[in-house]
């Protein structure tokens, strides 16, 4: 439904897609009918009026937490969008290539059509169902949130689900790692873009009293298992 | 490193980036550091550097001039060291030091704008380069430092292309498509 311009901007007809959740301020330039509303992810709390919004209170708190706040706006109408963020190089993921299911950090997400399910998750709450490395219950989430902020990872991701395709953001270009059982795949956490399919991921340190200060400068990994894709940038540099 | 499959430890190549005391200290004392670390064991690993292009280029037993940050990495059996590069640098920044990597082996580079462009030098033609756009050489060249300070320079009417590296001899001259 994306069309890939070039390598960093996407257009999208909207009569085709139907409504497009994109990042707040990255439409370029569009043609034909368009309005653009402010919009909100399920689970992420308060509208743009403040607390007051769907979430209230609470989901204000959640929001500020999980870190997972990029301010998003819905574009509605006939017309051709076009789609870019800050000159970042952009990839267009159809879901129903990936398995209707994709884990994307959301301030790697550029644009997704608005018939996909979007909510924010859990990091620790793995892919289909069996629970992250970080362990269960108060002393996992304890320590999913200490991995969180040394990686400034966060402990939430925002999981799409459901039929239709989304746009992600790599600085320096996206590729592509197939993951499955008997191969789990190891990434930088600030090179992590995205996981698509049965994966889920847990933070590993490679760090032990042994080697403090002689490290190789790559303590942290995020283990990616299961089966699926993961999308991994040619950059260590945060949005 | 961005990702790696497989059994990869990776470990600080220490002081001197792995080429021992001597080359630590003369990293400290000319400013060339290199902070390398050493990967090892089975596996596939994926390199990157913001964003930044990267050329693979083969030694075969001869030495490469490079600007250290411009050196992502280098395998093995490939050493590095740092060598006095005449007096270049003290007015473009560049440091009177430039590191060699010497050996048999691939070096990785990371270049700016675009691929490395690879400038060939004869005795006939010498090649002037920016020495912000400068990355590696290797060949038998020797370096000299163009000056075009004028009267112009001195009005605030200088073109803006005050110095530049002068190559001579024979061998490659590698360039990245942007200025530091």
């Amino acid at each position: 439904m994306f069309t890939a311009v070039n390598s960093k901007v996407v257009s999208v007809n909207l009569a085709h897609s139907g409504p497009v959740v994109a990042r707040r301020g990255a439409m370029l330039f569009y043609t034909g009918q368009v309005h653009f509303q402010p919009h909100q992810v399920p689970g992420m709390g308060g509208g743009a009026g403040g607390f007051g919004g769907g979430g209230g209170f609470g989901g204000m708190a959640g929001r500020m937490l999980s870190g997972e706040h990029e301010a998003t706006m819905i574009a509605q109408g006939s017309g051709v969008v076009h789609y870019g963020f800050r000159g970042i190089e952009a990839l267009v993921v159809d879901l129903g290539s990936v398995g209707g299911q994709m884990r994307v950090e959301a301030s790697r997400l550029l644009a997704y059509t608005a018939g996909v399910q979007a909510s924010v998750v859990s990091v620790a709450s793995g892919a289909g169902g069996q629970p992250g490395g970080g362990g269960g219950g108060l002393f996992g989430a304890l320590r999913n949130a200490a991995s969180g902020a040394m990686t400034g990872q966060g402990m939430f991701t925002t999981q799409l689900m459901g039929a239709g395709s989304a746009v992600l953001l790599g600085h320096g270009g996206i590729f592509e790692l197939p993951v499955n059982p008997n191969r789990p795949v190891f990434v930088d956490p600030q090179a992590f873009v995205a996981s698509a399919g049965q994966v889920s991921s847990t933070l590993k340190s490679a760090m032990s009293w042994r080697n403090v200060g002689r490290g190789g400068g790559e303590s942290m990994q995020l283990e990616c298992t299961g089966q699926g894709v993961v999308y991994v940038q040619a950059s260590e540099q945060k949005l | 490193m961005v990702a790696y499959e497989g059994q990869v430890t990776f470990k600080s190549a220490g002081f001197g980036g792995g080429a021992g005391v001597v080359a630590g200290l003369k990293q400290k004392a000319t400013g060339e550091s290199l902070s390398l670390m050493e990967c090892t064991g089975q596996g596939v690993v994926y390199f990157a550097h913001d964003a930044a292009e990267v050329s693979i280029l083969d030694l075969n037993g001869e030495a490469l001039q490079v600007e250290s940050e411009q050196l992502m990495l280098l395998a093995g059996n490939l050493s590095t060291n740092v060598t006095f590069a005449g007096v270049r640098g003290a007015s473009s920044g560049q440091g009177l030091f430039t590191t060699t990597v010497s050996g048999h082996g691939q070096v990785a580079l990371l270049s700016r704008g675009g691929p490395l462009i690879h400038l060939e030098v004869s005795p006939q033609y010498p090649l002037v380069v920016d020495p912000d756009a400068f990355v590696c050489a290797r060949g038998q060249l020797t370096q000299s430092f163009d000056t075009d300070v004028s009267w112009r320079t001195m009005v605030g009417q200088g073109s803006g292309e005050a110095f530049s590296l002068r190559w001579a001899g024979t061998g490659v001259v590698s360039i990245q498509p942007a200025e530091r």
